[in-house]
């Protein structure tokens, strides 16, 4: 049944505070994806969602657990040879400003020393994705003259020219205002079926994570654990059409809306404990991560 | 271009009024010429003691220039330095700020004494008085660099080096010019004094012979040239910021 093409197991992370303190944000992870799924993970704020994804992607190492991808085992993550097999969209943009938009998307490949594809190869290759975002009659703009939605679709061509087989989405679209988030959700849909990419992306938006996701892991509150798997019942074409008519929609939303607003005991418990002081600075950490946002629905 | 233009005359123009109107107030008080040289006097003593003046230009101005060069160079690697390393940075910054503070006239005679005199001696003033403030601005501008940036570059998993050349460096373009334009100034500065306490070359000395026998206005024209080389120093350095920074600052005309 496992393919074990990306799989985490027991994944933890303990983070210091300013006092001093230990606090364990993730418990213990366990996520199976498989090839060519999109993957959405949701959770209440400061869940260490965020945090979760950046131990995938190798940015932040995780303090136990073990990662394995495509049959190799990685107990300390992801490993700098493998890192160019990920490709990674932060939450803002997050692209140089000094660059031109074919400059940033240029970047993934001057660090990738193993290809030694030629410059029109490469050429090629940055025009091809940012044909894909619809941005190929930009490539010699700036980011400071591009709108928040191209800057962003800037950002996907760049995680994507190196042609990586997983995708790491980190809200991606949470700056973004509702018009531009959706036209974006579907470009992402369409992105994601023809490139054959493996997605997991992390979001707040039940709507987005319904109309993109095969399967979505729902996080408890810190300690995290994965409490809840909810496979997506919508087919590609579907997801096209109206999902508000389809019939499952409503029962999914409702089924997603319940878990993200429910509160263990055990929770319960853990929050009262939990000195005010140190709740407030981990939260300081995790804003600091880009973590924090006060629009969940929870 | 219209702006451009203004830029330049309207400076212009002010000097210009100011040099008539000191002109004309040296005849209305009676000033003494031991006092204060006129203008025009000033002017005169640039073309006609071009002999005494020039070599002492030259001397100071390529002390200068080497100096600068120097710091810059110190300044920017000390500080990068520091950036790639913690321990090194705790170690070293209280001490490469203290210098900042040091008054380079206390400096120069143990310097002297130690070395003797000499071009050697003046450049190493200049750079032990500008690098300092070069290091101080770029680690401030270093550790200022967003770190969503610096979590890009973790992405990509990339070494120490290719960090700053990709991004520390060029998002800490403007703190980095900053120090520049501030070391510029500290290097002038430390170069006359110098001269003026222990050299026996340069503009900083040729204005100790000049004052000493009351040639004020062959002392002005010493001051001119200082004063030239801090302008042109200063703009070309403005003028290399803005280049660099043209095309992140602009307003956007595509933006839609």
């Amino acid at each position: 049944m496992l393919d074990n093409f990306f799989l985490l197991e027991n994944i933890q992370k303990s983070v210091y505070t300013n006092e001093g303190k230990t606090i364990r944000v993730l418990d213990q992870v366990d996520i199976n994806v498989e090839n060519h799924e999109f993957i959405c993970i949701m959770g209440p704020s400061g869940c260490g969602k965020s945090l979760l994804l950046r131990i995938m992607g190798g940015i932040d190492n995780m303090s136990g657990g073990k990662i394995s991808f495509k049959g190799n085992v990685y107990e300390d993550g992801i490993d700098k040879q493998t890192k160019s097999d990920f490709g990674y969209v932060f939450q803002h943009d997050n692209l140089l400003d000094w660059r031109t938009v074919y400059q940033n998307v240029h970047l993934p490949l001057e660090f990738d020393k193993k290809s030694n594809t030629k410059k029109t190869d490469e050429r090629e290759r940055i025009l091809n994705v940012l044909k894909l975002v619809g941005l190929d009659a930009y490539e010699k703009s700036y980011p400071r003259e591009l709108s928040g939605g191209m800057r962003q679709r800037t950002a996907i061509a760049r995680a994507l020219v190196h042609n990586p087989s997983i995708l790491l989405l980190d809200q991606p679209f949470g700056a973004l205002d509702a018009i531009t988030r959706k036209i974006l959700s579907y470009e992402l849909l369409k992105i994601w079926h023809r490139e054959q990419k493996t997605v997991i992306m992390v979001t707040n938006n039940i709507e987005e994570a319904l109309l993109l996701s095969n399967k979505i892991y729902v996080l408890s509150r810190k300690p995290s654990n994965v409490t809840h798997i909810i496979d997506v019942p919508f087919t590609y074409d579907e997801r096209w059409t109206n999902l508000l008519e389809h019939p499952e929609y409503e029962a999914v939303t409702e089924e997603l809306t319940g878990y993200l607003s429910e509160r263990s005991e055990h929770e319960n418990a853990h929050e009262s404990q939990d000195n005010h002081s140190t709740v407030k600075s981990l939260d300081h950490y995790l804003a600091s991560l880009g973590d924090i946002d006060h629009r969940v629905s929870c | 271009m219209k702006r451009k233009i203004s830029s330049f005359l309207l400076p212009a123009a002010a000097v210009i009024i100011l040099f008539i109107l000191w002109e004309i107030s040296i005849s209305i008080f009676a000033i003494p010429a031991w006092k204060l040289s006129r203008p025009t006097e000033i002017a005169m003593a640039l073309f006609r003691d071009y002999k005494e003046i020039l070599p002492a230009v030259f001397y100071t101005y390529t002390n200068v220039i080497i100096g600068f060069v120097l710091a810059m160079t110190v300044g920017l690697s000390l500080g990068s330095f520091i950036n790639g390393n913690k321990l090194a940075g705790v170690t070293l910054t209280p001490y490469v700020n203290l210098l900042c503070t040091i008054p380079l006239i206390t400096i120069v005679p143990l310097l002297m004494l130690w070395f003797g005199i000499g071009r050697p001696i003046i450049i190493l003033t200049i750079v032990i008085q500008s690098f300092p403030i070069m290091n101080f601005n770029c680690c401030v501008a270093f550790a200022n660099v967003d770190p969503l940036r610096l979590e890009l570059m973790d992405s990509f998993k990339v070494g120490k080096l290719k960090r700053l050349y990709y991004c520390i460096l060029p998002d800490a373009i403007p703190g980095v010019f900053t120090g520049i334009k501030l070391s510029a100034i500290l290097s002038i500065l430390s170069s006359i004094t110098a001269e003026m306490t222990g050299g026996n070359q340069g503009l900083g000395a040729q204005i100790n012979v000049f004052v000493a026998f009351l040639k004020m206005p062959q002392a002005m024209a010493c001051i001119f040239y200082i004063a030239l080389l801090g302008l042109v120093l200063y703009y070309s350095i403005s003028h290399i910021e803005a280049r660099i920074m043209k095309t992140r600052n602009n307003e956007g005309e595509q933006a839609s």
